[in-house]
């Protein structure tokens, strides 16, 4: 039987990480029954509540790493093994048409993201769109963060290659130019 | 690209935009209906069916062949149980008035009072019944029941299941689910679960076999339909494929390859 100050730490946990979940879910499984995967996700977290972490980031990785599981046991077979792709918003026809640079960076940046597997996509999502620190990312995937940094400079590495090769040094878009090795790329010296 | 310009223009392109505002009705609704549900870690049938597209959950049996029938549709997810620890790997006939039959008939009253029972079977603790509207409508329940405990298990029903019809010899799957208890927590990979399969068999059909990493599972037949279901340890199960021994009444036995479609 739960007792009301569960019933409380756990509508305080729900009112502030339920828009940021639903932002999460949203990225990776899109719009329709986004609100039932959040749900379901809740759901277990209530089920699981006495495993809530008491740090205030590592609840909201384990509501992450939940919601994730839930998106994942949907899938079937093979599939369910699968990173967790994410999609970028569309770049509407007026963007593609425009010889402002933002947008041109945008077109390339899109269609360079649809080429990046889907498990670099998740970690580029986790640290850049979730917002997520490499500990809390980490605890998401089931990872160690050391793991999670080489992974995400990685996938950096690889959408900066593809973005080269979108935009070609020979007629590069306006703003769209692609810049040498940064420094995170020194840990690919670690594999 | 700096890095900070690079994560600058994907967050340009965020597909969820910020949401504003307090708890929306929805959220609200989710809200109140999740703390009004026991915190057992057991899982309990929902409280509602939801609709979700059924993307590969029908395939055939018969001579390899695979059968995908469009605009199918199944409602919510079979849950899985802790019943795997009684779990046999022949089940057990039981009539309309076992415990566990009377248990599913209350939860999916909910959803339709249409349902007649075509299939029930009992392995270990988990009662596991097969429902049909008699409009391609069906409904699989399974339902554990542990004295002093809580009744658990869940429901998954799946519309439009007419043109699974199997050959005289053969067998033909309507739906396949597999599901995992644990795994939301336990991010996916690591987790204790139940496959489900269902579907039809053609007259000549007296038995079916399935080779399954729990080993052979006999299936239950009743009415022209099959059921079966067995425990899974981790995400590794060789579905969608496996082979099926059919029984057949003159005395023969063939196998068939079960392929999920999609």
């Amino acid at each position: 039987m739960s007792t009301p100050p569960d019933a409380q730490r756990f509508t305080a946990l729900f009112d502030d990480a339920y828009a940021d979940l639903l932002r999460f879910v949203r990225r990776r499984h899109g719009e329709d029954g986004a609100e039932d995967v959040v749900a379901d996700a809740f759901l277990t977290a209530w089920r699981r509540f006495d495993d809530l972490p008491a740090a205030p980031d590592d609840a909201r990785a384990w509501l992450f790493g939940i919601a994730r599981g839930t998106m994942a046991n949907s899938r079937r077979g093979a599939a369910r093994r699968a990173a967790l792709g994410v999609r970028l918003a569309e770049v509407g026809p007026t963007a593609a048409e425009s010889h402002d640079g933002l947008s041109a960076l945008s077109i390339d940046l899109v269609r360079a993201w649809e080429v990046l597997s889907a498990r670099d996509q998740e970690v580029l999502a986790l640290a850049v769109l979730d917002g997520l620190t490499s500990a809390a990312a980490a605890h998401v995937l089931g990872t160690t963060p050391v793991a999670f940094r080489l992974r995400l400079s990685r996938a950096r590495r690889r959408l900066r290659r593809l973005l080269e090769e979108a935009s070609p040094p020979t007629s590069p878009p306006t703003g769209a130019r692609v810049h040498g090795p940064t420094a995170d790329t020194a840990w690919e010296a670690t594999s | 690209m700096r890095t900070h310009d690079l994560d600058d223009a994907l967050r340009a392109l965020d597909p969820a935009p910020p949401i504003a505002g307090a708890r929306s009705d929805r959220a609200d609704a989710d809200l109140r209906r999740i703390l009004a549900t026991s915190r057992s870690r057991q899982v309990a049938p929902p409280p509602h069916v939801r609709r979700r597209p059924l993307r590969t959950g029908l395939v055939a049996v018969a001579a390899a062949a695979a059968l995908v029938v469009a605009g199918s549709v199944a409602l919510d997810v079979m849950r899985p149980t802790t019943a795997s620890a009684t779990w046999t790997s022949v089940g057990e006939p039981v009539g309309a008035d076992a415990p566990g039959v009377q248990q599913c008939v209350r939860w999916w009253q909910v959803q339709s009072s249409q349902l007649r029972p075509v299939l029930q079977e009992r392995r270990g603790d988990t009662t596991l019944v097969l429902a049909s509207d008699g409009a391609g409508g069906e409904l699989l329940c399974t339902a554990t029941l542990v004295p002093g405990q809580e009744p658990i298990g869940g429901m998954t029903s799946v519309e439009d299941t007419t043109a699974a019809l199997p050959a005289a010899d053969g067998a033909a799957v309507v739906m396949v689910e597999t599901t995992f208890s644990d795994a939301a927590v336990q991010n996916g990979w690591q987790a204790h679960g139940i496959t489900a399969v269902t579907g039809h068999v053609g007259p000549e059909v007296t038995g079916l076999v399935l080779e399954t990493r729990a080993g052979p599972v006999q299936a239950s037949l009743s009415e022209g339909r099959f059921a079966v279901w067995w425990p899974i340890e981790d995400d590794s199960d060789p579905h969608p494929a496996m082979v099926a021994t059919l029984s057949l009444a003159d005395g023969t036995t063939r196998q068939a390859m079960l392929r999920e479609a999609g």
